[in-house]
Parts: structure tokens; C-alpha cells; sequence
């Protein structure tokens, strides 16, 4: 059987877009708690897939106020939003999770995924409070690589 | 009758006379009759001749006098009963009346004056005396004429200024651009008194090119068949443009289709005045036809003029306010073409990547192929539907006319949607009638129709909705109508749903997917069969029907049915049902 980095390489793919995430200060595997939110489910499926099998756990929730009601009540590393949803936006969403951090003084990282990639909408997420973004289609390549960005740039402070 | 109640009445109407103000004697004695209009022989008026009260009063009833010679001592009705009459009349209160009595005494006098008597006079009259006080009179009637008319005129500039006050305010508040072309050619009409008044734009700007031609009292002509039915628009702007007073002749004969009469009988010239856009350049033409009674006054022009330049800035604000709302609709539509057609290409190109890295197991592999494959038909979809705008925008679209079944296209259509309804859990209840069964058209296109339909009407109902399809025979009409009990339509955005790129939410939270170009390939399909499409809702959350209108050829009409056996067939497909694999299209919205 072929390992990862093989087939990654023979595929055209950083092998860190699918190995499991390493510490570089301790270079042991690094896995974190991600809230995937998506509508739509082919969507939300891929996410899961790509990151559990690169050792993640994962939580989902198809609506920005699923969203934030799951942020309340547990921790994660990264959440994953999308933009464009039903009901409350990925935008009010993010602004939801952001005030509530205000009064908290806690951070989490949050990464808006989104297919508005016109002229603004970046800076729209930006200005909402995310902390990155990736617009679709998704390349999971450049999305290891924010993962990776934001965990190391707000990690989830121990818990006490 | 006259009606003295009418403020609008001029002077002028019954008065033939009104410059000079004739004299009325009023005598029962033929004598003294001739005696005093000789002795006023030289006073240049009329004298009209009286020989009893009664006849004097008609002749008050016909016309105005300067002055009246009235005699007291009259059998039958005598000179004061006469004047009391003549009093009753509003319009002859201030006639002036004079009395020629031949007792000179006070008891008289004092009855005289009570009754509005000027003067007296005693008989026998001395010429001389006689025509001194006419003449009196006679002139203070002219000075009253002059400030009568110097008052209509006044208040006629009065009423034109309220009218082009309300044709601006009414302009201000016009919401199209026929809308404001209508208040600017009846207020044209009304001020001037015309027969016919018209505005013709043929403005090209901001990307937007409208050709208008509103006729009053008519109203907006359409001029769609332009050539063929004799219209010219832009003709007819650069023939009346730079000349403001074309002959009446000229004016009527203008190529402005059968609507547009002018008025042959004018003998006045018409009015012609440029809409005047803000570069200089000429953006259309008022015209009024000529008036049958007197030239325009140059008052008149003038407010004609300021009215084609209010009509000019009128179209120009409009112009850029709809270029400027065509623009902002497109953007969104750009907007939400993008992220349509990325989220699917998100799922197919995540999936084919993670299919490479040969991480996922048999299943797995099998399901994303499954999504692949599903996402790529929605994009698909996508492009179709794009083309067709394309083709509706460039007029390309084609229809493949063909003898169909109504029924089995019909049928045929509610089958492909069920499996999204099972999945909704909507069920489709359908009622066909059997006698509209048999049409020429496009089957492709009209089942796309369906489709369209079908799919908003699944899309916007709620799990365990009910969606009608009914087809039914209206006169010589088909009528398909696709009935939910929905999410329904706004007032405010059932005018624009056959619009494209038009969607009733596009925010970032909306409900539904699509480009919003669904039904505006609706309208443009059943439009090119003949037909008319038309959205009902009662408002946001009652539901809705869209009603589509197909013309049927008279051979397509079968007899009446006579055997019952042809009543409308009433199925009831869709209903989910326990045990029914419901198949997995609730993933993304098929449209």
C-alpha cells in the first residue's frame, strides 16, 4: 500500500493538505477540535471527510445560529463558516460569536468559506471579524494551510 | 339658460355686443319709441326697442345693455314692476336703469330708487340731457368691460399657473416615464385648450434607449410596430423640433400612427417645443394642435415651453435613475451568478481532490462520484439556463412547433419533479382536462415551462405542502396553472417576478438558491406560443399561482364532450407515502 505523502505527491497535492497536522515545536501530531458550518450538505460532507481523515475532530451545525448557539457551549479550535446561509448569515454569525467574545476576552479563530468572491467580499468577512478567508471552490491545500495559520495565531487557551 | 354660477363662463359668449354696450328703450308708446332713439340719434351704440316690460326682460335674458331707458307709466306691467324683475336677475342688478316718467313727482321717485333706479328722467325729454347722462353710462360701462376682461385675464394666467403648478407636482410623483409623459400632454391639452397634445421622446442615454409616444386625451401608444404602422418617431422630433409654430395642416398629417388626428379644423397654428436634455441635445418634442378660436397667446407658449423643458429633465432623471437601477440589478445578478455556479464547482473539485489522495474507501468513492456527478448536472443547469437569457435578451430564442398532448407533457413533467417533492415531502395533486389535450408547440420548451414552475412551487412550499397542476379550457384558451400554498410573493415584488435577474432576496440569508431567471424564460417561451403568464400571490407567505395563457387554434378545439366519461381527470400523485425510498435530491435545490 502506497503511504499518503506518495499518493499525494503522485496526485499533485502537498502532502500536508491531507497528513494529519504536526506541532512544529514538538513535531508531534497536532489535532483539533473544527466546527464546520455549511448548508449545503455536499459541501458540509467534503469538510468533514478531508478533515477527520487528516485527524481532526469535527463538529457541524447548517446554520449560523446553530453556529453560535454550539460555540457557547463547547470549545473548538477553528470554525469553518460559511457565508451564505438561511436564516442568520455566516456574516451575523461571526458578529454574534465576536460580541460575545468582547464581554469574554477569549478569541476564537474563525475562517470565513465562502463562494462570494467578488470585489469586497473579502473585506466584508474581514470587517465581520473573521479571521481569514477562503474562497470556494475550496482548495484543500490552501485550507490546511490557513487551518494552520489561524490555530497557530489564536490557540485555544488551555483548558483551566 | 345661462348660469351666472359659472366662474369659467367669459363675458364674451353672450355678449356680441360687449364692446360697445347697446341702449334697450323700453316704452308701450311706439311714439315716444322713435321720439328717444332720435333724440339719441347721435350716440354711436346699438339701440334695441322695447314696446312693453316683458319683451324688454327677454331681451335682457338674450344679451347685456349699457344702459336702460325705462318708462314708468306701461300697462300691464308697469316700468317699476319691470325693473323689480330685472333686479331679480343676478346679472342685472348693476344694469344700469333709468326712469322716464311723466309725473315728476317724489312718491315715484323714492319707488324708483328703491328699486335701483340711476336716474330720472321727466317727459317730455330734452335730447341733450338725455344723451349726456347715456353717455355717462355708456362709458362707465366700457371702463366695467375693461376691468371684466383685464380680471378674466388675470384669472385665466391664474388657472394656467395652478395648471402647470399641478403638472409639476404631478410630475415630481410620476413613477415611469409614460406616467410623466402623460400628466406633461394633458396639461399641455388643458392649458391651451387644444384638441390634441402629444410627447414624443426618442432618448438614447445612459445605455438606455426609450421611445415613448404618449398621446392626450389617447395615452401611451405603443409604438412597437413602428415601421410597418406608420410611426416615426425620431422623424417626427427632427421635423417639429426647431419650429414652434407649424401650421395645423402639417401638424395633423405628422407620422405619429392612427392615435394621433391633430386637428384639420384649427385655424390657428400649432405648437411645437423641443425636450431639451442637458448636453443640448434634443431628446424628444411636445406638439399641441392648433386652437379653432384665436392664435396663442405668448403667455401660452411660454407655459408650453416650460412645460417640455419640465417633461425633458423629467426623462432625463428618470432615464438615470432606471440606468442606474439596470446596473445595480445586473451587478447582483453577477454577483450571484458567481457564487451559483462556485458552490457547485466547490463540492466537484473538493471531491475529485480528495478522491486522488485514494483515501476514501469503496463507499465513500461511490458517493463522491455520486456528488460529483450531481453537481456538475446543476451547473450544467445553470449554463442552459443562461443561455437561454442569452438567447431571450438577442430575441434567438426558437421554438420546434410540434402537434403535443398537453396531458402527457403535463404529466410528464409533475413525474420528473416528484422525486424532489417526495423529498420535500410536497405532494403534487394534478387536474387535467382531456379537451385541451392536443397542442402545436415546442414539447422542449414547454416542459421546461413546467418545470420552472413546478420547481419554484416545490422550492417555496413547506414540508407536507400541496402543490395544484391543473390544465383547463377557457374559451378558445388553454390555462395551466401551477398553485402553491407557500412561501407566496411580496405586493411590492409581484410586478418584477417575470423580470430577469430579478429575485425577491438575494442577501447573504436567503432561503433559496437560483439566478432568478426562471420565470422570465417562463414569460419569454409562453410568450413566443402566444401566450400570457401572470403571478397572483395575496401577499408573502398565502401562497401563490402563476397562470400561464396558451392560445388554441380552432381544429385543436375538440367537440364539447358529450359522454361523461370525459370529465377532468383528478389524480393524486406525490403523496408520500411510508416505505417510499425518498430519493436524495435534498441536497441542492434543482433550480
Amino acid at each position: 500500500m502506497m503511504n499518503e505523502r506518495d499518493v499525494a505527491k503522485s496526485c499533485g497535492i502537498a502532502e500536508s493538505a491531507v497528513r494529519p497536522a504536526e506541532s512544529r515545536a514538538e513535531g508531534v501530531a497536532a489535532t483539533w477540535r473544527i466546527l464546520v458550518v455549511e448548508d449545503v450538505p455536499s459541501q458540509q460532507k467534503l469538510l468533514v471527510k478531508v478533515l477527520t481523515k487528516s485527524g481532526h475532530s469535527v463538529a457541524t451545525a447548517s446554520s449560523g445560529q446553530e453556529a453560535v448557539d454550539l460555540v457557547e457551549h463547547e470549545p473548538f479550535d477553528i470554525v469553518l463558516m460559511d457565508v451564505q446561509m438561511p436564516g442568520m448569515s455566516g456574516l451575523d454569525a461571526i458578529r454574534a460569536i465576536r460580541t460575545r467574545e468582547s464581554y469574554m476576552g477569549t478569541h476564537l479563530a474563525i475562517v470565513a468559506v465562502t463562494a462570494h468572491v467578488l470585489s469586497g467580499d473579502a473585506d466584508q468577512c474581514y470587517a465581520a471579524g473573521a479571521d481569514a478567508y477562503l474562497p470556494k471552490p475550496i482548495n484543500l491545500i490552501d485550507l490546511m494551510a490557513i487551518l494552520r495559520k489561524v490555530a497557530g495565531a489564536f490557540p485555544r487557551p488551555a483548558a483551566e | 339658460m345661462t348660469d351666472e354660477r359659472n366662474p369659467d363662463r367669459t363675458p364674451d359668449v353672450e355678449t356680441p355686443d360687449a364692446g360697445g354696450g347697446a341702449i334697450l328703450i323700453v316704452d308701450d308708446r311706439p311714439d315716444k319709441l322713435v321720439a328717444l332713439k332720435a333724440a339719441l340719434g347721435s350716440v354711436d351704440h346699438e339701440i334695441i326697442l322695447a314696446g312693453s316690460g316683458p319683451e324688454a326682460l327677454r331681451w335682457l335674458l338674450r344679451r347685456d345693455f349699457a344702459v336702460v331707458l325705462l318708462d314708468v307709466n306701461m300697462p300691464v306691467m308697469d316700468g317699476f314692476e319691470t325693473a323689480r324683475l330685472i333686479r331679480q336677475r343676478r346679472r342685472n342688478q348693476h344694469t344700469p336703469l333709468i326712469f322716464i316718467t311723466s309725473y315728476g313727482d317724489d312718491v315715484h321717485a323714492i319707488e324708483g330708487y328703491s328699486l335701483g333706479a340711476v336716474d330720472f328722467l321727466s317727459a317730455p325729454v330734452v335730447p341733450a340731457v338725455l344723451r349726456s347722462k347715456v353717455e355717462v353710462f355708456l362709458e362707465l360701462h366700457r371702463r366695467n368691460l375693461q376691468v371684466r376682461e383685464h380680471a378674466d385675464r388675470l384669472m385665466q394666467q391664474t388657472r394656467r399657473l395652478q395648471a402647470l403648478n399641478r403638472a409639476s407636482l404631478e410630475i415630481h410623483a410620476a413613477l415611469s416615464i409614460a406616467q410623466t409623459l402623460q400628466v406633461v400632454a394633458d396639461s399641455a391639452r388643458e392649458i391651451l385648450g387644444a384638441r390634441q397634445a402629444c410627447v414624443i421622446v426618442t432618448a438614447d442615454q445612459h445605455g438606455m434607449a426609450q421611445h415613448e409616444l404618449v398621446i392626450s386625451p389617447v395615452g401611451r401608444v405603443s409604438t412597437r410596430a413602428g415601421a410597418r404602422s406608420g410611426f416615426d418617431l425620431p422623424g417626427v422630433v427632427a421635423q417639429f423640433a426647431g419650429r414652434p409654430h407649424p401650421a395645423a395642416d402639417e401638424l395633423a398629417s405628422a407620422n405619429l400612427g392612427p392615435f394621433w388626428t391633430g386637428d384639420f379644423a384649427a385655424t390657428s397654428r400649432g405648437l411645437a417645443a423641443p425636450l431639451i436634455g442637458r448636453g443640448g441635445n434634443t431628446i424628444g418634442v411636445l406638439l399641441a394642435s392648433g386652437r379653432r378660436e384665436g392664435e396663442y397667446t405668448a403667455d401660452e407658449e411660454a407655459l408650453f415651453v416650460q412645460l417640455a423643458q419640465m417633461a425633458a429633465s423629467s426623462v432625463e432623471n428618470t432615464l438615470f435613475a432606471e440606468a442606474r437601477e439596470a446596473n445595480r440589478v445586473k451587478d447582483e445578478f453577477l454577483a450571484t451568478l458567481s457564487h451559483e455556479l462556485r458552490t457547485p464547482l466547490s463540492s466537484i473539485l473538493g471531491w475529485a481532490q480528495l478522491l486522488k489522495t485514494k483515501m476514501l474507501d469503496e463507499d465513500e468513492t461511490r458517493e463522491a462520484l455520486e456528488i460529483i456527478e450531481r453537481n456538475g448536472q446543476m451547473q450544467c443547469k445553470l449554463i442552459e439556463d443562461l443561455l437561454d437569457v442569452s438567447r431571450i435578451v438577442t430575441g434567438k430564442m426558437q421554438l420546434n412547433l410540434r402537434p403535443i398532448s398537453l396531458v402527457a407533457l403535463t404529466e410528464a413533467a409533475v413525474n420528473v419533479m416528484l422525486p424532489s417533492a417526495q423529498a420535500r415531502q410536497v405532494q403534487i395533486e394534478t387536474t387535467l382536462d382531456p379537451r385541451v389535450d392536443r397542442f402545436v408547440g415546442d414539447p422542449d420548451r414547454l416542459q421546461q415551462v413546467l418545470w420552472n414552475l413546478l420547481t419554484n412551487a416545490v422550492k417555496f412550499s413547506a414540508p407536507g405542502g400541496r402543490v395544484e397542476v391543473s390544465l383547463e379550457l377557457d374559451d378558445s384558451q388553454v390555462v395551466i396553472k401551477v398553485c402553491d400554498h407557500g412561501e407566496g410573493i411580496a405586493a411590492e415584488f409581484l410586478p418584477h417576478v417575470f423580470d430577469r435577474f430579478r429575485q425577491a432576496d438575494s442577501s447573504a440569508s436567503r432561503k433559496h438558491g437560483g439566478l432568478g431567471i426562471g420565470l422570465a424564460i417562463v414569460r419569454h417561451v409562453v410568450e413566443l406560443h402566444g401566450g400570457s403568464v401572470r403571478a397572483e400571490s395575496e401577499g408573502a407567505g398565502r401562497g401563490t399561482t402563476i397562470a400561464i395563457t396558451l392560445p388554441l387554434p380552432a381544429d385543436m378545439l375538440r367537440k364539447a364532450p358529450e359522454d361523461p366519461g370525459e370529465e377532468p381527470i383528478v389524480t393524486n400523485i406525490g403523496r408520500p407515502s411510508d416505505g417510499v425510498p425518498l430519493i436524495g435530491v435534498q441536497d441542492e435545490v434543482v433550480g
